[in-house]
């Protein structure tokens, strides 16, 4: 490992970076076009996969003025505060609303390390002089609150999933590889930021906790492990498993005017 | 080798119904409230040749299972796996055991109402409904007879030109107008008294109006409810264009069904697009004259105040399809002397009746069943009568108390103006005089 920090080898990241990007955008147009298989509007024939007639129609139907509501309104009430499920569930929407949330927040900071790491490669910014955690120490604890919050929001879901019988019945692989992967995902989180401080000035009792007792010249290893893992299941499955309702979901409540 | 098509096909779905199903979080809130798999679970009703469920099974037919299902399907047909080697055929046998569990919904739309992720589910299974009869699979049981009984025009195979024969002849209907009243099938031949109140009630506040008569034809619910399309673009048109020679401007109605099929599925149908008029519930026309100045209360000149305690029930078509919840009520409000009481379960929340989606044609214990729940939730509010704006709602509610010991009765909305404002509800001697329900 060489050029670390922020626990990433630069060419292995591009490397999977890339990846991620061609499967996730490859993905996304291939649900398009599967979703281009159907008609324009109800009984007229199929558009045989056009992505441009999906995007068409879906477009017409979120601006659609006959919505009782607009589509800000839609988007800041009934999707950025889901209040859909809040309605119907407080347990769910605190699950939903954390991980949402979190995982947003988590995948911002992440794309802001990446440019650092881009601008430190260029010689812009010098990481090893100005190291991220004393110069952006709110963005450094904001960081951990999110990942609080999706660990909140993921052991809410996997606590459903086990101990309410007809969630625990209905549990199929489709949904055990959204909940599985997010719980993977911010446990190896923890676990390589408790490596990364273990031993230096900036552990604590908790950061010594999550490192499993594993010291830092482990650091880079195991944040290459979780960047890498966090990619793959993360981004570039997404159009490909149950993470598609991220991009799904949302416009369809759009689509919908929130379904008011 | 020729290369093989998938099992189940996009067709009839619009591609935003594709995207949809992909946006199904299966977070089970539907389960809460489907009032069939209600009957499923409680074991008050089981589906033909399913007997002995688990209770997994039972949640085959469930919204979110449903929608799994066709995700699947749709996948094996269309997904990565299918575009490299190609589609992974399904037994038939599985597609018709999915069928069945399809056609056990009476299309109410709660689940649409509770879903996290806003679907349409309600125009989700219609589409799949469509999509199993285009490949011969639908409808189900008795629901193939739709299609026999609209060669009439309407679903009773009853003559056409008996479509007025249950009006007074000192009701006045007017040749043209600006507002028409579109009785539906079920008013104009099997609860005339319902169609008598509301031509009394019109004529009582002076409010001019112009029927199809013979040239109303069937509003088609029942074929888009269970997918059978094939005549549904004609009759809209020929409704449309008997309107719009009639040169109506408003089109009222006092039957859920056919308020719901006309303002929602007659645009998909009508070869012009938007319809060249408005459609409105009978309630929600009286609720906008109200707030004109056109009509005001003492127009209804109140006769007989109405001492007992009423609850309505909300059909799904009207209220949790179109959205009309505050103007029927604002109507009942008005009768003098009624103790209005809502049921736990009312507006966009209220309990499915059971008739809707060809359940009532198609099974019709599982109807029975469900009007059964619906007149005891009334019960226990201790109402004197169950009121509603749809014909078919009365008639399945009907059933339920028949089949109980209640003294609970029901009266449609227009029954109960008609009543208070002292009009003749008498229906004249016809041909369907000894088919009334």
């Amino acid at each position: 490992m060489q050029e670390y920090y922020s626990g990433l080898e630069f060419w292995t990241m591009t490397v999977v970076s890339v990846v991620t990007v061609i499967a996730l955008i490859g993905g996304i147009l291939f649900q398009m076009k599967k979703w281009g298989l159907g008609s324009a509007g109800y009984g007229k024939p199929g558009q045989g996969g056009s992505i441009i007639a999906f995007l068409k129609l879906l477009w017409s139907q979120i601006f659609d003025k006959k919505h009782k509501q607009g589509v800000i309104t839609t988007l800041v009430f009934d999707i950025l505060l889901q209040r859909r499920i809040l309605r119907r569930s407080i347990t769910r929407w605190v699950m939903h609303i954390t991980i949402f949330w979190g995982w947003i927040m988590l995948f911002l900071f992440s794309m802001g390390i990446f440019v650092v790491e881009l601008l430190n490669k260029v010689g812009v910014y010098h990481a090893d002089v100005h190291p991220l955690v004393e110069n952006f120490p709110t963005v450094m604890l904001l960081d951990e609150v999110f990942s609080y919050l999706l660990l909140i929001g993921v052991l809410i879901a996997i606590a459903r999933r086990l101990f309410i019988t007809e969630v625990r019945e209905s549990t199929m692989f489709y949904d055990v590889v959204l909940t599985g992967g997010l719980f993977i995902i911010v446990i190896t989180g923890f676990i390589s930021e408790g490596i990364r401080y273990h031993g230096t000035e900036h552990a604590t009792a908790l950061t010594d906790f999550w490192s499993l007792g594993i010291s830092y010249p482990q650091a880079p290893h195991a944040a290459l492990f979780h960047v890498v893992i966090s990619l793959l299941f993360c981004v570039a499955l997404i159009p490909f498993t149950k993470y598609i309702h991220i991009i799904a979901t949302p416009l369809s409540i759009l689509a919908h005017g929130g379904g008011e | 080798m020729a290369k093989r098509e998938p099992s189940v096909t996009t067709e009839r779905f619009t591609t935003s119904q594709l995207l949809e199903i992909d946006a199904c979080t299966r977070c089970g809130e539907c389960l809460n409230w489907c009032p069939v798999l209600e009957e499923i679970q409680e074991e008050t009703f089981i589906p033909e040749g399913r007997e002995g469920m688990t209770d997994k099974q039972k949640e085959d037919f469930s919204p979110k299972n449903k929608i799994t299902v066709m995700r699947e399907m749709f996948n094996k047909g269309y997904g990565l796996r299918a575009k490299i080697f190609g589609p992974r055929q399904i037994p038939e046998n599985d597609i018709l055991k999915f069928r069945d569990e399809l056609y056990h919904c009476t299309t109410c739309g709660i689940c649409s109402t509770v879903c996290e992720a806003s679907l349409n589910t309600v125009e989700l299974w219609e589409s799949m409904r469509a999509n199993m009869v285009k490949h011969n699979r639908g409808p189900f049981g008795k629901q193939t007879g739709f299609v026999k009984l609209l060669e009439s025009h309407n679903v009773f195979a009853a003559d056409q030109e008996d479509r007025l024969c249950w009006v007074p002849e000192d009701v006045e209907i007017k040749d043209k107008a600006d507002i028409a009243y579109f009785t539906g099938c079920t008013a104009a031949y099997r609860m005339q008294r319902v169609g008598v109140a509301t031509t009394r009630v019109l004529n009582a506040l002076n409010i001019p109006f112009t029927m199809l008569g013979p040239e109303e034809w069937c509003c088609v619910s029942v074929l888009i409810r269970t997918g059978q399309l094939g005549l549904a673009k004609e009759f809209v048109n020929h409704n449309v264009n008997a309107m719009v020679d009639k040169g109506v401007k408003t089109v009222i109605y006092a039957c859920a069904g056919c308020h719901r099929t006309s303002i929602i599925d007659w645009p998909k149908f009508y070869e012009g697009g938007e319809l060249p008029f408005e459609v409105l519930a009978i309630s929600e026309y009286m609720d906008r004259l109200l707030d004109d100045g056109t009509l005001s209360e003492s127009d209804f000149d109140w006769k007989h105040p109405l001492k007992q305690r009423v609850t309505f029930h909300d059909s799904c078509h009207t209220g949790r399809h179109v959205g009309v919840f505050d103007e029927p009520r604002r109507i009942y409000n008005m009768v003098p002397g009624m103790d209005f009481v809502e049921m736990a379960r009312s507006r966009e929340m209220q309990r499915c009746c059971g008739a809707g989606g060809g359940i009532k044609a198609g099974v019709s214990d599982l109807a029975l069943k469900m009007a059964q729940k619906r007149v005891k939730d009334a019960e226990l509010v201790n109402a004197d009568i169950i009121t509603s704006t749809c014909p078919f709602c009365r008639r399945n509610i009907m059933d339920g108390i028949n089949s109980m010991d209640t003294k609970i009765i029901f009266k449609d909305q227009q029954e109960i103006l008609a009543e208070a404002m002292g009009l003749d509800l008498t229906v004249p001697q016809n041909p369907y005089t000894d088919k009334q329900l």
